[in-house]
């Protein structure tokens, strides 16, 4: 990363006296600015102490508070993973999937479990965007998570106490037993694990992250997706993970693909985020099933593997 | 509905703005959508997803037949900024097709205008009524002085 030059500092100075601070964390004056005037908008704090936490590499959400995520405020504190807006992106086009093709009148409604849930974005989203009756599972195994979950979800929906549709559990998936048994078949499994490679972590990770975001949820390789080979597939009736790279996306399809019973009724499919990196491993059955996945998953992403 | 003023020397109706009757904000209708292409700048190629944490939520919005684009990075919000950036549009759209002229912000201009100009007059109006008030009591005050010094001259 080059150095700030003095130059740039100066001028920082001159526009704002706490504008040098954030230049540390910003590198460039325009993004310093933007974040100046966001944190003159919304910090709880004094911009001053604000700016000084920022220039020691605080998250700006940890430090505001919150991150929006589609049309909601979620609370973001420390030891749970800030929401990435490339989460935000494939959950609003699977929410638009599934309100273009699903009826509001489903049996009973859609079950959706969502594993790793951190602060409960993704399903807290679903419920206040989806026009179907739905059911959510939230399942995280830290603690810190869950209760940020519970948090989020009585800020967002606590008219007439909570919600009966939503459940948060806290549960490690990856090395509990008995492993959980949902009740029935589950329409959607959504999953946002761990997936940066230990060795990737030093070197890839940018700074505010690798110091004050919790290691538990970024570091990961394959563990996440076996668990979804071996628990998830026989329960569920389709899922979207996301990845991290393409090694996470083959490891799923191969073993789809070489298995002779999962190749015959999955169909996997891989989706790009804007910035044109491969972001999501998403699959669905096309047969016995109560919801139509083809139409569902039509503009999601490209199926690289269909059933015959 | 519009005031007019007449004034007795020549008629001239001045049309009066009003803050709440100015011509409305050109709206984003649903059929300019197909037109527009969006994308969202989030700062170049490299990792993404859970290795870097960007607040960066830039949208920017290109019209294809006028070749108009607008960018939006307001809040941290990119839902919102994809509504203040339409918005943005519809207003850019519609100055286009009026040869850069927006009624609106003329109408703004004059209301500006208006507003300063009676502002200055009513200053200039109470100024008049204080020295006024000033010259009749400075009179006043002159009459009872003139009135004792004429009783202390009599009793003299």
């Amino acid at each position: 990363m080059p150095r700030i030059s003095w130059k740039a500092a100066f001028e920082a100075a001159r526009l704002h006296p706490c504008l040098p601070l954030l230049l540390r964390a910003c590198r460039t004056v325009e993004q310093a600015q933007v974040e100046l005037r966001w944190l003159l908008k919304e910090t709880p704090r004094s911009v001053r102490q604000a700016c000084v936490l920022r220039s020691r590499h605080v998250p700006l959400q940890y430090v505001i508070g919150t991150q929006p995520f589609g049309c909601l405020d979620i609370v973001c504190r420390r030891n749970v993973l800030i929401p990435r807006w490339e989460t935000e992106e494939w959950t609003t086009e699977l929410i638009a999937g599934i309100n273009g093709s699903v009826l509001s009148s489903v049996h009973g409604g859609i079950k959706i479990y969502d594993l790793c849930s951190g602060t409960g974005c993704v399903p807290l989203l679903m419920k206040s965007q989806l026009q179907c009756d739905a059911h959510f599972t939230a399942i995280d195994v830290s603690r810190h998570a869950v209760r940020l979950i519970r948090l989020n979800l009585n800020r967002l929906f606590s008219k007439g106490g909570s919600p009966a549709d939503f459940r948060i559990m806290q549960r490690d998936i990856l090395h509990e037993y008995p492993p959980i048994m949902p009740d029935g078949r589950i329409d959607i499994v959504t999953c946002n694990p761990p997936y940066i490679r230990r060795q990737d972590f030093v070197t890839d990770v940018q700074k505010s992250v690798k110091l004050y975001e919790p290691k538990l949820a970024l570091i990961g390789d394959l563990e996440f997706y076996q668990n979804l080979l071996d628990h998830w597939l026989p329960r569920t009736d389709s899922f979207v993970y996301e990845i991290g790279n393409m090694g996470q996306f083959d490891f799923i399809s191969k073993t789809v693909r070489q298995d002779p019973n999962l190749s015959q009724i999955w169909n996997v499919g891989l989706k790009f985020d804007s910035n044109n990196s491969p972001r999501c491993v998403y699959g669905f059955k096309s047969e016995n099933t109560r919801l139509d996945y083809r139409k569902i998953f039509q503009n999601f992403g490209n199926i690289m593997h269909s059933c015959k | 509905m519009q005031r007019i003023h007449q004034r007795w020397f020549r008629t001239q109706i001045v049309p009066q703005i009003k803050r709440n009757k100015l011509p409305p904000r050109p709206k984003f209708t649903p059929d300019l959508e197909p037109q527009c292409v969006e994308a969202f700048m989030h700062g170049g190629r490299g990792p993404g997803g859970q290795k870097i944490n960007k607040t960066n939520s830039k949208v920017e919005l290109r019209h294809i037949p006028t070749g108009i684009v607008v960018k939006c990075q307001e809040t941290r919000s990119r839902e919102r900024n994809r509504q203040i950036a339409r918005e943005k549009m519809a207003y850019e759209i519609q100055k286009y097709n009026n040869n850069g002229i927006s009624e609106r912000d003329i109408s703004l201009k004059l209301l500006h205008s208006q507003n300063k100009r009676s502002k200055a007059k009513k200053s200039k109006e109470k100024y008049a009524k204080h020295n006024l008030e000033r010259e009749l009591m400075k009179r006043g005050q002159e009459l009872e002085d003139m009135e004792v010094i004429k009783k202390m001259a009599s009793k003299e």
